[in-house]
C-alpha cells in the first residue's frame, strides 16, 4: 500500500471515528420549543376533536401562479380528518417585527370568508395571494401558520400549529436556475475531462477548447446574475435577504434540503470564482495532455460556487469536500507536495466542519422545510441565525456548548486562510515558481493561481458566514482573542515576505499576513471591519489570481525566480510588469483592488481592538517591504546574463511581454481589479444589508458597544434621534 | 460659512489630466519624430484644462463662500462615511494650482533633455492623483491621493532607479498606514471613549444636528425664540454631508418611508421648504447603522425652519471629513482633549500617526531618490510629497494643535531628518545627490512646519518647496544634458550658469535655491514655514527651544548646503575640452545610437558646424536612444550650448512661482495667525543668518575659492555622513533577520512540511522527467 494511500485511509478513519464521538453527544440535545405563539387556546374542546391536514394542489407547498397584474395566486386546503368538528382559530404569515422572513403582500384567506368549523372529513378552501409589487423581492418564500383546536383523542392540550410553504417566482428564463447551471457547468467539465481519459479524441486541445468554452459561459453567467443582483434588499424584504434561491427536498425525513441561494456576502465572491477560474482554465499549461488540472479546476470551480451559494451546512460540507478534492487534483500532476498538504489540511477541516455544524444542527431547535414540514435537525443558515446557543448548549469538550461548537466550526471554516501552522501548501505552491524546467517554458502558474486565489476566498466567506453570522455569541467569545492572533501572523507574514529571496514565495508570505489581516478586521466585530473583511476576501482574489499568473509567465520564461536575478522585466514587459504590480500591491492588501477597503477596515478594527489594529498597521508595514522587494524586479535593466540565456534568446535577451493569447487570462482579471479599485462599493455595497442585520446581534446594547449612535435627545441644540 | 454646489463637477479636473495622460501615451504610438514633445503637449494641455476648471468654478470664493462637490460613494457602513467628495477653499485652490502649475511647467520642460511619452504620462497620472488629494474632502480622498500617487512616483523613480523605486514605495505605503492610525483614531475620538484604556463607549449621541446657526453658536437666553411663520413664507434647507442620503419631511412612520419620495437627497443646498415646525427624516443608505433595528433611519420629531433662514444639517460624531473634524474639534476641544487611550490622549496617538506617516512619505521621496536618473523625476515626486504634506498640515491642523507635545516631537525629528540630509549632502559632488538632498531637506522641514499646527504656514511651505523643487530641478537636468557632463562630479566642475548663455538658467536657480533656501527674498513660503516654525516653537516652553535649536540647526545646514551647490554651479567647467569617455555603466545610453541628421533638425541653432561636432559627441549622460533626437551636446564650451527657450522659460517660471503663489495667497486673505510684529521680528531672525551663510558660502564656493576645496572636504567630521549611495544593484547582502526568518518558517512548516516531505523530491524528478 502506497504511502498516499495510507494517509488517506488515516485521514478518513479519524474522520469518521470523529463523527460517531462527537455526533452521539450531539443527539443527546434534540428537541426544543418549535413555535412560540403568545395568546393561543391551548385546552381542547370535550367530545371528539378535530385533526388538521393542510394539503396543496401539488402535494408539496403552495405554488402561486402569475394572475393579474403584479398578483400571484394559488390555494391550499384544509382538511379535518379527525371525528370531531375543527374551528380554525388563526392563519397568518409567519413573520415577527423583529423577524421578517416573507416578503410583503402574501395573504391567505378562506374561501367564500367561511369562518365556521369545519365538520369532520370536510375541508376548507384557502386562497392565497401575493400582491408581489408591494416587495422589493422577485421570489417569495414563505410560511402560512394554520392554527386549530386540533387535539388527540386524549390530550389536554390542542395540537401545535401546522404549517405549509409558499413559493412564488417573478423570474423568467434561465435566472430561475442561474445558480444551478453556475454550479453545473463546471461540473459538465468534470465529466467531460474524466471521459478523455477513456476517449482519446477528447485529450489535448479540445478537451482545452472545450473547457474555456464552457469557464467563457460561466463567467458571462455570473456576471449576468451580478448584474440582476439587487444590492439594497435586505432581510427587511424578506426571504432572509437572499436571492437567486432554488429549494427542494431531498429528504424530508432527515430534513436534508438543497437550497441554493446568494446574498451580499456571497454574490461577488461568486463573480470572483467564475471569472479567476475562466483565466486559470485559459492559462492552464497547453503543452500537457493530461485532464487531471481541468478536472481538477472544474471540480474547485464548482465546490467553491456551491459552498458559496447553498444554504445549508450538509450542503456546505458536501461542497468544501468537492472543493478539496478539486484543488488536490488540480495540482497534483504539478506540485505533489501542496496537493497532499492541501489533502490534509481539507481532511482534518472537513471532520472539524461535520462534526461542528452537526452540533449545531442538532441543537438549533428545530425548523421547517420549504413545504412546511416540521424536521428537528436544523441545516438551513436562515433558520440557524434564529436560533440562539449560547444559553441552550450544555458544555461539551471542556467548555461551554456554543463556544466548543464554534471552535469546531471556526478552526474548520479558517483552515485555507491560511492560517499557521496548516500554511505550508501555499508555500508548497509558491516555490513552484522556482522549479521550472526548461522544457515547460509555456507552462504558467495557473495551477496555484487557482488553489491560491479561491482556496482562501471560500475559506474567508465560511468564516463570516459559519463563525460569525450563524455564531454570534461564539465570534463574541472569539474576538477577545482572534485580532491578536491575527495581528501574529501579519508579522509571521511580513516579516518572511520582507526577508525572501523568491518571488513566488513572496506571493504565498503575503498571502498568510493577509490572512492575518483578515482576523483582525472580521473579529474586530465593527461594521467597518466585517464589511472590509468581506471585501478583502474578493479582492485578494483576483490579486492573488493576478500575481500568480503574472509570476509564472515571468519565471516561466526567465527560468528564474530569484528575486536578485529578476530585474528589468517592465522595460521589455509592460504589461506583464502591470500584472505584477497590481498583483503584488493587491496581495499586501490596501492596495488598487479594493484599495480603499483595508484602511476602512483597520479604521473600523481600532473602535475594539485599538492597540491591535495599531500593531497591525504597524506590521502591515513589515509586507510593503516584501511588495517594495517584489516590485523592484519590474525596474532597471535587464541582467546581462539575459543576454546568453539560452531561453531568452528567441525573445532577443529580454522577457517577452504578454503574447495575444494570454490577454485572454489578464483582461479579465484586470477588468475585475479595475473595477474593484475604481468601484469598490460594487464588491462591498451589497454587504451592507447584511451588516445592518448581523452587527446589532454581534454587539448588543451594552457599555462597550461601538459604531451604532443611540437616541439621546441633545440638551442645548436639536439633534437628530432614530 | 456659505457652501456652493460645483456646476460642473469638480472630478473632471483630475479625470481631465488623466484623460490626457492616457491619450498621449496612445497618440504617441508610432509617431516617428518627436513623439515627447506631442505627449508633452497633450499632458499640458489637459492640466491647463483642469486648471481652468478650477478657477472657473473657484470664482464663489472671492465672496467668502465655498464649493462643494460629490463625486462618488466609497464606504458608508456603522457610522463611517468614506467619500469621494471636492472642497474648494483658498487652501485647495492653491495646492492644486500648484500641482497643475508646477506639472505643466515639468510635462513641458522635459522633452527638452530626454524624457519618453511614457514618463510623461506617468506625471500626468501622478498629478491626476496629487490633485485626488488636494482637492479631497476627507482622509478617504487624501488616502486614496497619497497610495495613488505614491505608487505612480515611484514607478517613474523606479524606471530609472529601481532601488529608489522600490524605497520610495516602501516608504509612501507605509506612510499611507500610518495615515490610516491617525485617521481612525480620530474617527473614534470624535465619537465616545475608550474604558479601561482600550474598551470603546460610545457616546450615544444624535448622529445629525440641525440648526440655523453655525457651529459653536449659542443664543442668549430666550433669543431663540421662534415666531409662528406666516402662511406662504419660506425656508431653505442645506445637508452637504452623508452624500446620498435621502431627506424626507412629513412621514408619520418609518413604514411611509419605501414608498414616499425623498424631499431631497443629500448633498443640497438651500432647497425651499415651508416654513416651520417639519419632521424631518433622513435615510443614509448603505450599511449606516443609526439604532441598530434594521431601519435605521435619523428621524427628527420637530425641526424648526424659521422663515427666510437657512438651516444647516450637519453630521455629529465619528467622521473622517475634515471640515467635520474641524467644525467639531473647534466647538468643543477641552471634550476631545481629555480622551485616552491607554496612558495617552487619543489626539496624542493621532497626532504622532499622522506626524509619523508624513515623515515617511518624505523619508521615501528624500532619501530614497538619492540615486535618480532624472532631476525632474526627483523634484516631481519630492514637490508632490511635500503638496501631500501640505494636505495634510493644513487640513489635520485641528488635531496638531490640540495635541501640542507630540506636535513637538513631531517636529524636531522632522527636523532632524532635514539635518542629517543637509549634513548629508554637504560634501555631495553630483548634481542628483545635491538635489535629492536638498529635496529629504526640504520636504521634512514642511514636516517640521505642519506639526506647528499652523495650516496656512504648511500650505505655504509644501508650495514654495514644490516650486523651488522644480526651478533647482529644471536648470540641474538642462546643464546636465546640455553640457553632457558626468553627473557625479557637476558641482566640482561647475554648470556655468554663471555667465553666458545659460545665464537664464542661472536665474531659474537661484530663485530656485532662495525659495526652498527660506530666504526672506523673495517673501515665500518656506520662508513663511520657518517664521511659523519658530514662533511656534517659542510658544511651546522648555521643549520649544529644542526645536527652535534644532530648526536652527538643520535650516542652517540646508541653507548652507544650498548656497554650496548654488555657488558650485555658477562656475564655468574649467576645462572646456570635450568630455571624454569612461568605462563607467552608463546611466544612460550613449548618444551614438541618435542618429545625428535627427539631432540637426531639431536644434534651434541648426548650424553646421554643430552639426558636425554633434555627430562626433559621445559623453556620458545623453538622454535615452529614443529621446536623443531632440538633444545637442555641448562638447566644446559654452559657446556651443544650444539654448532652448522653452525650457528656460518654465525654469523661470518655475522659480517665481512660489513667491506668485504667496502673493495671492495674500490677496485671497488666506488665513495666518501670525502678526506684523512677529512677521517682522521672522523677516529679522531668518534674514540674518541668511546672510552670514550666504557670505559664507561665497567666500569658500564662489569665484575666490580655494583650488583644492574639493580634497579639503574629503576630511573632517561631515565625511562620515557619506557620499552619494551606489547606483545600480549589488547582491543582497544575508541578514540575521532573514536567517531567523528562514529558520522560523522552516519551523512552521515543519508539521505539515513533514508529512509531505517525501513528496517533494518526487516534485523535483518529475520536472526532470519532463
Amino acid at each position: 500500500m502506497s504511502r498516499t494511500l495510507r494517509i488517506g485511509f488515516l485521514c478518513a478513519a479519524t474522520l469518521i471515528a470523529a463523527l460517531f464521538l462527537f455526533g452521539s453527544t450531539a443527539n443527546a440535545h434534540m428537541g426544543a420549543e418549535r413555535f412560540k405563539i403568545e395568546k393561543r387556546v391551548s385546552v381542547p374542546p370535550k367530545g371528539p376533536r378535530g385533526q388538521l391536514e393542510l394539503r396543496s394542489s401539488s402535494g408539496g407547498e403552495v405554488r402561486l401562479l402569475r394572475a393579474e397584474g403584479t398578483d400571484y395566486v394559488g390555494s391550499f386546503d384544509v382538511r379535518n380528518t379527525g371525528p370531531g368538528p375543527l374551528t380554525i382559530t388563526r392563519v397568518f404569515v409567519l413573520d415577527a417585527d423583529d423577524d421578517q422572513r416573507s416578503p410583503p403582500g402574501l395573504s391567505a384567506q378562506p374561501e367564500g370568508g367561511a369562518r365556521a368549523s369545519i365538520p369532520p372529513g370536510q375541508s376548507r378552501h384557502y386562497d392565497v395571494t401575493w400582491h408581489a409589487g408591494e416587495a422589493r423581492a422577485r421570489q417569495l418564500f414563505a410560511q402560512i401558520v394554520v392554527d386549530s383546536d386540533a387535539a388527540q383523542p386524549e390530550a389536554k392540550q390542542v395540537d401545535p400549529p401546522k404549517t405549509v410553504g409558499v413559493v412564488a417566482d417573478r423570474r423568467t428564463g434561465l435566472e430561475r436556475h442561474g445558480l444551478s447551471l453556475l454550479l453545473g457547468l463546471p461540473l459538465l467539465l468534470a465529466l467531460a475531462a474524466l471521459a478523455s481519459r477513456f476517449v482519446a479524441p477528447l485529450r489535448g486541445k479540445v478537451l482545452r477548447s472545450f473547457g474555456s468554452g464552457l469557464m467563457l459561459v460561466e463567467a458571462a453567467l455570473a456576471v449576468l446574475l451580478f448584474s440582476g443582483f439587487d444590492r439594497e434588499l435586505g432581510k427587511r424584504d424578506g426571504n432572509d435577504g437572499l436571492q437567486l434561491i432554488e429549494r427542494a427536498i431531498v429528504d424530508r425525513a432527515s430534513g436534508l434540503e438543497l437550497f441554493l441561494g446568494v446574498d451580499g456576502l456571497s454574490m461577488a465572491a461568486i463573480l470572483v470564482v467564475a471569472v479567476v477560474g475562466l483565466a486559470a482554465v485559459v492559462a492552464l499549461d497547453p503543452g500537457s495532455d493530461s485532464p487531471r488540472p481541468l478536472g481538477g479546476a472544474a471540480l474547485l470551480v464548482s465546490g467553491a460556487v456551491a459552498a458559496l451559494s447553498t444554504q445549508t451546512t450538509m450542503g456546505f460540507v458536501a461542497a468544501w469536500v468537492v472543493l478539496v478534492g478539486g484543488a488536490v487534483l488540480l495540482t497534483w500532476d504539478s506540485a505533489r507536495s501542496a496537493s497532499l498538504q492541501i489533502a490534509i489540511v481539507g481532511v482534518v477541516s472537513t471532520a472539524l466542519l461535520t462534526v461542528g455544524l452537526r452540533f449545531i444542527a442538532s441543537h438549533a431547535g428545530g425548523a421547517s422545510l420549504v413545504d412546511g414540514s416540521e424536521t428537528s435537525m436544523v441545516y438551513a443558515f436562515p433558520d440557524l441565525v434564529r436560533a440562539h446557543f449560547s444559553t441552550e448548549l450544555t458544555p461539551w469538550l471542556g467548555l461551554p456548548g456554543y463556544r466548543s461548537a464554534w471552535l469546531l466550526v471556526f478552526l474548520g471554516s479558517a483552515a485555507f486562510l491560511p492560517i499557521v501552522p496548516l500554511h505550508g501548501w501555499l508555500s508548497a505552491l509558491g516555490t513552484r515558481g522556482s522549479t521550472f524546467h526548461p522544457s515547460s517554458s509555456g507552462r504558467s502558474l495557473a495551477e496555484t493561481a487557482l488553489a491560491a486565489a479561491i482556496l482562501p476566498l471560500v475559506s474567508a466567506y465560511a468564516v463570516l458566514r459559519l463563525a460569525l453570522v450563524i455564531q454570534p455569541d461564539g465570534a463574541r467569545w472569539g474576538a477577545e482573542s482572534l485580532p491578536t492572533v491575527g495581528v501574529v501572523f501579519l508579522v509571521i507574514g511580513g516579516l518572511f515576505a520582507s526577508t525572501e529571496r523568491d518571488l513566488g514565495r513572496i506571493g504565498a508570505h503575503l498571502s498568510l499576513a493577509r490572512g492575518g489581516l483578515f482576523l483582525l478586521l472580521a473579529f474586530s466585530l465593527t461594521p467597518q471591519g466585517i464589511e472590509a473583511a468581506a471585501g478583502l476576501a474578493a479582492a485578494f482574489g483576483i490579486a492573488s489570481a493576478l500575481f500568480h499568473l503574472a509570476t509564472g509567465r515571468a519565471t516561466a520564461r526567465a527560468h528564474e525566480s530569484a528575486l536578485a536575478r529578476l530585474s528589468g522585466i517592465g522595460r521589455s514587459a509592460p504589461i506583464l510588469s502591470t500584472a505584477l504590480i497590481v498583483g503584488i500591491l493587491g496581495l499586501a492588501s490596501p492596495l488598487l483592488p479594493g484599495m480603499l477597503g483595508p484602511l476602512v477596515g483597520l479604521v473600523g478594527a481600532m473602535g475594539r481592538n485599538p492597540f491591535s489594529a495599531v500593531a497591525g498597521t504597524a506590521a502591515l508595514g513589515l509586507s510593503m517591504i516584501g511588495v517594495a522587494r517584489a516590485v523592484r524586479t519590474v525596474f532597471g535593466s535587464p541582467p546581462s546574463e539575459w543576454r546568453d540565456s539560452k531561453y531568452l534568446e528567441p525573445f532577443g535577451g529580454t522577457v517577452p511581454d504578454l503574447r495575444r493569447g494570454d490577454l485572454a487570462w489578464a483582461a479579465p482579471l484586470f477588468a475585475l481589479a479595475l473595477l474593484a479599485m475604481l468601484a469598490p462599493r460594487l464588491f462591498v455595497g451589497p454587504v451592507d444589508s447584511i451588516i445592518r442585520d448581523l452587527v446589532p446581534r454581534l454587539d448588543p446594547d451594552g457599555p462597550t458597544r461601538v459604531a451604532l449612535d443611540i437616541e439621546r435627545p441633545s440638551a442645548t441644540e436639536p439633534g437628530a434621534r432614530s | 460659512m456659505k457652501v456652493l454646489l460645483s456646476s460642473v463637477p469638480l472630478v473632471v479636473a483630475p479625470l481631465l489630466v488623466l484623460l490626457a495622460a492616457f491619450v498621449s501615451l496612445v497618440a504617441t504610438r508610432g509617431v516617428g519624430a518627436r513623439p515627447a514633445r506631442l505627449a508633452g503637449r497633450i499632458v499640458t494641455a489637459g492640466m491647463v484644462g483642469a486648471w481652468a476648471l478650477l478657477l472657473f468654478e473657484a470664482r464663489p470664493l472671492l465672496a467668502g463662500a465655498r464649493v462643494l462637490s460629490h463625486a462618488l460613494r466609497l464606504f458608508r457602513v456603522g457610522s463611517l462615511d468614506a467619500n469621494l467628495s471636492f472642497w474648494l477653499d483658498p487652501t485647495s485652490l492653491a495646492l492644486s494650482s500648484t500641482v497643475l502649475v508646477g506639472g505643466a511647467i515639468l510635462v513641458s520642460s522635459r522633452p527638452a533633455s530626454g524624457a519618453s511619452p511614457r514618463a510623461l504620462s506617468a506625471i500626468g497620472v501622478g498629478t491626476a492623483a496629487l490633485l485626488l488629494a488636494t482637492l479631497g474632502d476627507g482622509f478617504a480622498s487624501l488616502s486614496i491621493g497619497w497610495i495613488a500617487f505614491g505608487v505612480i512616483a515611484s514607478v517613474t523613480l523606479g524606471a530609472r532607479a529601481p532601488k529608489s523605486g522600490a524605497r520610495a514605495m516602501g516608504w509612501a505605503l507605509s506612510g499611507a498606514m500610518f495615515l490610516a492610525v491617525g485617521a481612525g483614531m480620530v474617527f473614534w475620538g470624535l465619537g465616545g471613549r475608550y474604558l479601561d484604556g482600550r474598551r470603546y463607549l460610545s457616546d450615544y449621541r444624535a448622529p445629525f444636528e440641525v440648526s440655523s446657526k453655525p457651529p459653536g453658536f449659542h443664543d442668549a437666553k430666550g433669543a431663540d425664540k421662534v415666531q409662528a411663520p406666516k402662511v406662504g413664507e419660506k425656508s431653505y434647507l442645506t445637508m452637504t454631508t452623508h452624500p446620498g442620503a435621502k431627506i424626507y419631511l412629513g412621514m408619520a412612520n418609518e413604514s411611509q418611508l419605501s414608498r414616499a419620495e425623498p424631499f431631497a437627497v443629500a448633498p443640497v443646498v438651500r432647497a425651499e421648504l415651508p416654513a416651520g415646525l417639519q419632521k424631518v427624516a433622513i435615510d443614509s443608505g448603505g450599511g449606516t447603522l443609526v439604532g441598530g433595528d434594521g431601519r435605521e433611519v435619523a428621524l427628527i420629531e420637530q425641526a424648526r425652519f424659521p422663515a427666510g433662514e437657512e438651516v444647516v444639517i450637519r453630521a455629529l460624531g465619528p467622521t473622517l471629513t475634515f471640515r467635520e473634524i474641524d467644525a467639531q474639534l473647534e466647538k468643543s476641544p477641552t471634550s476631545y482633549a481629555e480622551r485616552q487611550l491607554g496612558t495617552l490622549r487619543i489626539l496624542d496617538v493621532a497626532c504622532l500617526a499622522l506626524g509619523l506617516g508624513a515623515l515617511g512619505l518624505a523619508l521615501g521621496f528624500g532619501r530614497a531618490a538619492r540615486d535618480p536618473g532624472s532631476p525632474v523625476l526627483l523634484a516631481f515626486s519630492a514637490g508632490g510629497a511635500a503638496i501631500v504634506i501640505g494636505v495634510l498640515g493644513a487640513r489635520t491642523s485641528a488635531v496638531f494643535a490640540a495635541s501640542s507635545g507630540y506636535a513637538t516631537l513631531v517636529a524636531c525629528v522632522a527636523l532632524l531628518v532635514s539635518l542629517h540630509a543637509a549634513l548629508r549632502g554637504s560634501r555631495a559632488l553630483s548634481g542628483a545627490a545635491f538635489l535629492a538632498d536638498a529635496a529629504r531637506g526640504s520636504v521634512a522641514l514642511v514636516v517640521a512646519v505642519a506639526a506647528t499646527s499652523n495650516g496656512a504656514a504648511a500650505v505655504a511651505a509644501a508650495i514654495a518647496t514644490a516650486f523651488g523643487l522644480a526651478a533647482l530641478a529644471i536648470p540641474l537636468e538642462q546643464a546636465t544634458a546640455r553640457l553632457g557632463d558626468q553627473p557625479d562630479r557637476l558641482l566640482e566642475r561647475g554648470a556655468g550658469f554663471g555667465e553666458g548663455p545659460l545665464s537664464q538658467l542661472g536665474g531659474a536657480l537661484t530663485l530656485g535655491i532662495v525659495t526652498v533656501a527660506g530666504s526672506p527674498v523673495p517673501l515665500a513660503g518656506t520662508f513663511l514655514g520657518l517664521g511659523a516654525l519658530g514662533m511656534s516653537a517659542l510658544s511651546r516652553g522648555s521643549m520649544g527651544w529644542l526645536v527652535a535649536a534644532a530648526g536652527a540647526a538643520a535650516w542652517g545646514a540646508m541653507a548652507s548646503n544650498l548656497y554650496r551647490g548654488y555657488f558650485c554651479l555658477l562656475h564655468t567647467p574649467a576645462n572646456n575640452q570635450p568630455p571624454t569617455k569612461t568605462d563607467d555603466p552608463p546611466l544612460r545610453e550613449k548618444s551614438k545610437s541618435a542618429k545625428p541628421d535627427e539631432g540637426t533638425k531639431t536644434s534651434k541653432s541648426g548650424k553646421a558646424s554643430k552639426k558636425a561636432r554633434t555627430e562626433k559627441a559621445s559623453v556620458r549622460g545623453a538622454p535615452h536612444p529614443s529621446e536623443a533626437s531632440t538633444q545637442v551636446m555641448k562638447t566644446d564650451g559654452d559657446a556651443a550650448v544650444p539654448r532652448d527657450r522653452l525650457a528656460d522659460l518654465a525654469a523661470l517660471l518655475g522659480a517665481a512661482g512660489g513667491p506668485v503663489a504667496a502673493f495671492a495667497l495674500g490677496a485671497l486673505d488666506f488665513p495666518a495667525d501670525q502678526t506684523t510684529t512677529a512677521r517682522a521680528l521672522a523677516v529679522v531672525v531668518v534674514a540674518i543668518p541668511a546672510a552670514i551663510t550666504g557670505h559664507l558660502a561665497r567666500k569658500r564656493y564662489g569665484a575666490e575659492r580655494a583650488a583644492d576645496w574639493v580634497a579639503s572636504e574629503q576630511t573632517g567630521p561631515l565625511t562620515s555622513f557619506g557620499e552619494p549611495e551606489v547606483v545600480g544593484e549589488e547582491a543582497e547582502p544575508s541578514s540575521k533577520i532573514s536567517d531567523v526568518a528562514a529558520v522560523l518558517d522552516r519551523a512552521l512548516s515543519a508539521p505539515l512540511g513533514s508529512l509531505t516531505a517525501w513528496a517533494t523530491p518526487r516534485d523535483r524528478a518529475a520536472e526532470e522527467d519532463a
